[in-house]
């Protein structure tokens, strides 16, 4: 759709009243609410007095350690999480969607079942496993020969412990993504590609993958968007340790404007935190395949 | 996509083999959970790690819906999470629309923006929306200033107001549409139907898989909810189920048993709305033919 | 097309009006907290309505069935003997970042509570923030002030003010496993009772298996200490104040705090403890029966002889472990009694707290939750129900200090938590580590 071509006679107005119920709870309730953290971030509220200090939290950023040591532990579990999932979902969808195998809704709903866990019950579930004297993963680990570790308590391996907690969870939600963009594939592609003679993996390749494209790209935004603002997990299980191993950018806000107050501070961390993900998802934008050019009617 | 290709029997046995391994291992936390939810409290302090309850203890499940008002809790929860899944099924599926088959100015710039606000995790927007909430004018005994009473605080109003701020369901339904072909808009221009006619009478019956999914994955996110009901209410008749889990929790003390099956009970209502949505999300455009 | 937009605007016209229906829903329950702010108009304007009822937001601390029930019975007796007063008691979760969110949000939107039940640490933190009306001149009048113990009012000063009265002590003590002892070859009647001897039967009680694995700890030391409450009192007891609280200043870069610290690590080093989290109390060594020598709450004792009836008799309690002769300092936490500084009847709240502090509401909360009295009256009642663990627990009650109340208690205990980190995992020399969290502590409160 080439945007050059737009006269009166295309113009849809009615657009605008389509969106509106829907921006008015945004503006209100998402908006106003940035709109308010961003103007934070340039005073130095701390639920006592506000002055404004300018740029000062965002100098203040560039010597904070602690806020560097986030950054770069939630880039990892973003990097992880989002690959893992997203390949595991895709796999189970497809594995999930062939109707020669009885009993697919059972299956279906048993790998859905954890994201269907909330993350405070489930959490303590996960350290029960990763408990390091007497929980499930050392003792599977010492019948096969392995020392048992510290797990949630070793700074080596403590990230690696969320990350693989994060991925059980999140999968269910790209796999139930998959599998409705999978059946919007409408059949007779397949079809017209069999008589072709293509085999099961070309016909993946090249009409699969491709259709997918826009449910791709959704399930990678929101997605990459989930495991950057990780948190509760992180909260429950380890506090942002040992030694600062799973600390997360919204670990440091939260600590930051709610236990100490900085709310300035804390505001202008999310900025950050904002701008980095705005910039990923504008990438993707451009050279994502959105699906808009696909004219399969 | 629906391969249904005759497959060879041992092909079917490894297929339902491997399924079965990974369904295991995916299992395994949520079974430690039920497990639990059996046992006796000294057996789960007791250190020595086992499967399977000692001594099985059902009662538990008696106990742990005694332990409160689990039916007070259950309704809020519930009439949050409806209230807030259907009207973002209206809102969003409106908003999609527009943004994947209208033309007008700004829209990919609107669109953007909207997103951008999917990128704010919850801990930094809530006091705000806290606050307001508190000074919404002619709310809660509040005067037109939005001074005087307490707003929306402690209300359903004020726990669903952020829910359908979101634009989760609004870049689904944009997804969804883009990929239907542009033969429906001509088809449906030659028939004179309008841009609300072309929405609501051949868009939204072919988008039942992106119903059922976002029905399935919103009440999931809503009913989990925890931080935002946490500030939000201020009685406890207002509680929601996950709010309510902390009555098994002390400062030093966890009962863990009644905690597990708790929990297991709160989950099941998700679980049922997956299997009963399923079916849903074979149904669409791909049973309906077109052809180019 | 204007056919289509006038459909278009009606639905959302529906929308609305759907909306605001059910948002009528919930305001029966803001009808409630309604009350509150129009008896505080009412007030503010100069009527006295002896009539209408004052309603009081009464929040404590912990969600769980039991505490709920006790404060609710305590708020029904004394709405029976104050007519015209009426109570809404919350429970605050235990999680004490919830506890902030909550306490954040109320200060934010003018909804603070009355009363309010808080623990030691909230005296600084929210104390600095002035959430809390000065109890002087109300503490002044009261009939009972000599009988709370001195510790009591000591606690819940901030800058000088009376901002809060102690209701009830919470140490973590010390105990141990005296069959375990005999296992060892150890006399139960004569546990270690300084550094040195404690260090000398680390080792004697630990039990591992063939391939090394500790399956029983000598001695609980703790992989993460958030709080610090296991390593202040080893600070205290060699003499080191941690933090200077006349000045506000930190002080744990002595002498006292650097030797205490390595000692730790040094312990550590052994690897003869079981990886836990100090914080998580049912998680601890001891209370899964996998350790000799534990450090856990007064009411997790109740738990442990409840779970384990055999072994009820088999428990021995220590006082903190000294330093040769310096004298030894145990953690004895607080909760506190606090009057919210935004309150509109004060007069009443004040009336709330003191019934929540008398004697019988004491002497019952006594018995209840084991907490150890704060009334001078209630003490020889309270050793003699169990001398032998009571005694112990006065001991720290009189002796033990809590945590600091400064304003940065918080970001105090972020970096010396990291440095204990450090040690226990021998990534570095203690002195090192506190003096790199002293610097990233004064760099952040000196603004």
């Amino acid at each position: 759709m080439s945007k050059k071509n737009i006269s009166a006679l295309n113009y849809d107005k009615c657009g605008y009243l389509f969106i509106t119920p829907f921006y008015i709870f945004f503006f209100f309730f998402v908006f106003t609410p940035i709109a308010i953290n961003i103007a934070l971030s340039f005073t130095n509220f701390n639920l006592k007095s506000i002055n404004f200090v300018g740029f000062y939290n965002y100098v203040k950023l560039l010597s904070d350690s602690l806020f560097f040591i986030s950054i770069k532990n939630t880039f990892i579990y973003v990097l992880f999480t989002v690959f893992f999932t997203m390949a595991l979902g895709l796999v189970f969808a497809i594995a999930l969607t062939n109707t020669a195998i009885k009993g697919i809704k059972f299956f279906r709903s048993l790998y859905y079942l954890p994201y269907v866990t909330s993350m405070v019950s489930i959490s303590m579930v996960w350290l029960w496993l990763y408990e390091p004297s007497s929980g499930l993963f050392n003792k599977i680990i010492s019948l096969m020969g392995q020392e048992p570790k510290k797990w949630l308590y070793d700074s080596t391996y403590a990230l690696g412990a969320i990350i693989v907690m994060g991925i059980w969870k999140g999968m269910g939600y790209y796999m139930t993504l998959y599998i409705a963009g999978l059946n919007n594939i409408p059949g007779y592609l397949y079809e017209a590609a069999r008589v072709d003679g293509a085999n099961g993996f070309r016909r993946f390749l090249h009409i699969t993958m491709p259709m997918l494209k826009p449910v791709t790209f959704f399930i990678l935004i929101t997605g990459t968007i989930n495991a950057f603002n990780v948190f509760e997990q992180v909260n429950v299980m380890t506090s942002g340790g040992p030694m600062n191993s799973t600390t997360t950018i919204v670990h440091q806000i939260y600590t930051r404007a709610f236990t100490e107050y900085q709310m300035g501070y804390g505001a202008a961390q999310a900025v950050v935190l904002l701008l980095v993900i705005l910039v990923f998802t504008l990438i993707n934008f451009k050279y994502g395949n959105q699906g808009q050019d696909l004219d399969i009617g | 996509m629906k391969s249904s290709i005759g497959m060879k029997s041992y092909q079917k046995s490894l297929y339902y083999f491997l399924l079965v391994f990974f369904a295991i291992i995916i299992i395994v936390p949520f079974f430690i959970m039920v497990m639990t939810s059996l046992k006796t409290s000294s057996e789960i302090q007791s250190g020595v790690f086992s499967l399977f309850p000692h001594e099985w203890r059902f009662d538990n499940y008696k106990l742990a819906l005694e332990s409160t008002t689990w039916g007070r809790f259950f309704f809020n929860t519930a009439y949050v999470t409806c209230l807030s899944v259907l009207i973002s099924l209206v809102i969003n599926s409106m908003a999609g629309y527009a943004f994947s088959r209208l033309i007008f100015k700004g829209r990919d710039f609107l669109f953007v923006l909207a997103l951008v606000g999917m990128m704010i995790p919850t801990q930094v927007t809530m006091l705000p929306n806290f606050v307001l909430m508190r000074y919404i004018p002619l709310a809660g005994g509040n005067n037109i200033l939005g001074q005087g009473g307490t707003g929306l605080i402690n209300t359903y109003a004020g726990m669903i107001a952020p829910y359908i701020a979101g634009a989760f369901g609004v870049f689904l339904f944009r997804q969804f549409f883009m990929n239907f072909p542009k033969s429906l808009d001509d088809a449906a221009k030659i028939d004179g139907l309008s841009k609300w006619g072309t929405f609501t009478r051949i868009y939204i019956p072919l988008s039942k898989p992106v119903f059922a999914t976002l029905i399935v994955l919103k009440t999931t996110t809503t009913w989990n909810e925890y931080t935002w009901p946490l500030i939000i209410t201020s009685s406890k008749k207002m509680w929601t189920v996950q709010l309510a889990l902390s009555v098994f929790k002390d400062e030093f003390i966890t009962q863990w048993n009644l905690l597990m099956a708790s929990t297991t009970l709160i989950m099941l209502p998700l679980i049922i709305l997956y299997l009963l949505m399923q079916k849903y999300f074979i149904e669409g455009i791909v049973t309906t033919g077109i052809k180019g | 097309m204007k056919k289509q937009s006038s459909k278009l605007i009606s639905l959302i016209l529906a929308i609305f009006m759907l909306i605001t229906a059910f948002s009528g829903c919930g305001s029966n329950t803001s009808a409630d907290t309604g009350n509150t702010a129009k008896a505080s108009a009412a007030e503010a304007s100069g009527a006295q309505e002896e009539q209408e009822p004052v309603t009081l937001q009464y929040w404590y601390q912990g969600t769980d069935k039991a505490t709920q029930v006790e404060m609710e019975e305590y708020v029904k007796a004394f709405e029976e003997k104050n007519p015209g007063i009426k109570v809404e008691a919350t429970g605050m979760s235990p999680v004490i970042s919830e506890q902030e969110t909550k306490l954040n949000a109320a200060v934010l939107s003018g909804t603070y509570p009355d009363v309010i039940h808080i623990v030691l640490a909230e005296v600084g933190t929210r104390g600095s923030l002035n959430d809390f009306e000065p109890l002087d001149s109300y503490i002044e009048k009261w009939a009972d002030k000599d009988d709370i113990f001195e510790s009591a009012y000591e606690m819940g000063k901030y800058a000088g003010k009376q901002v809060a009265i102690g209701c009830a002590p919470n140490p973590n003590i010390f105990v141990y496993r005296k069959d375990l002892f005999r296992e060892a070859g150890l006399d139960p009647e004569k546990p270690p009772k300084t550094w040195k001897e404690l260090e000398a039967v680390v080792d004697k009680l630990t039990k591992k298996d063939n391939k090394g694995n500790v399956i029983q700890a000598g001695f609980d030391l703790p992989s993460v200490d958030s709080s610090l409450v296991f390593t202040e009192p080893f600070m205290r007891s060699n003499g080191s104040m941690i933090i200077d609280e006349q000045n506000l200043k930190p002080s744990f870069t002595d002498k006292g705090a650097i030797e205490a610290l390595q000692f730790l690590g040094d312990l550590a080093a052994k690897k003869d403890y079981i990886a836990h989290d100090q914080q998580k109390g049912d998680e601890k060594p001891f209370m899964n029966k996998k350790s000799a020598i534990g450090n856990i709450g007064v009411n997790q004792v109740a738990q442990f002889k409840e779970n384990n009836p055999d072994l009820a008799d088999q428990l021995g309690y220590l006082t903190m472990f000294s330093n040769d002769d310096k004298p030894a300092v145990g953690f004895c936490g607080y909760q506190l009694y606090a009057m919210g500084e935004t309150s509109g009847h004060k007069e009443e709240a004040w009336k709330l707290m003191q019934y929540m502090l008398s004697k019988e509401i004491i002497q019952d909360r006594s018995v209840k939750k084991l907490f150890p009295p704060i009334r001078k009256s209630l003490e020889e009642d309270y050793i003699q129900k169990d001398p032998a663990l009571n005694s112990v627990v006065m001991e720290y009650v009189k002796n033990g200090k809590g945590k600091a109340t400064v304003p940065w208690i918080s970001v105090y205990n972020k970096y010396v938590s990291n440095s204990y980190e450090v040690v226990i995992n021998q990534k570095g020399s203690a002195e090192k580590a506190l003096k790199d969290a002293e610097i990233a502590l004064l760099k952040e409160i000196s603004k």
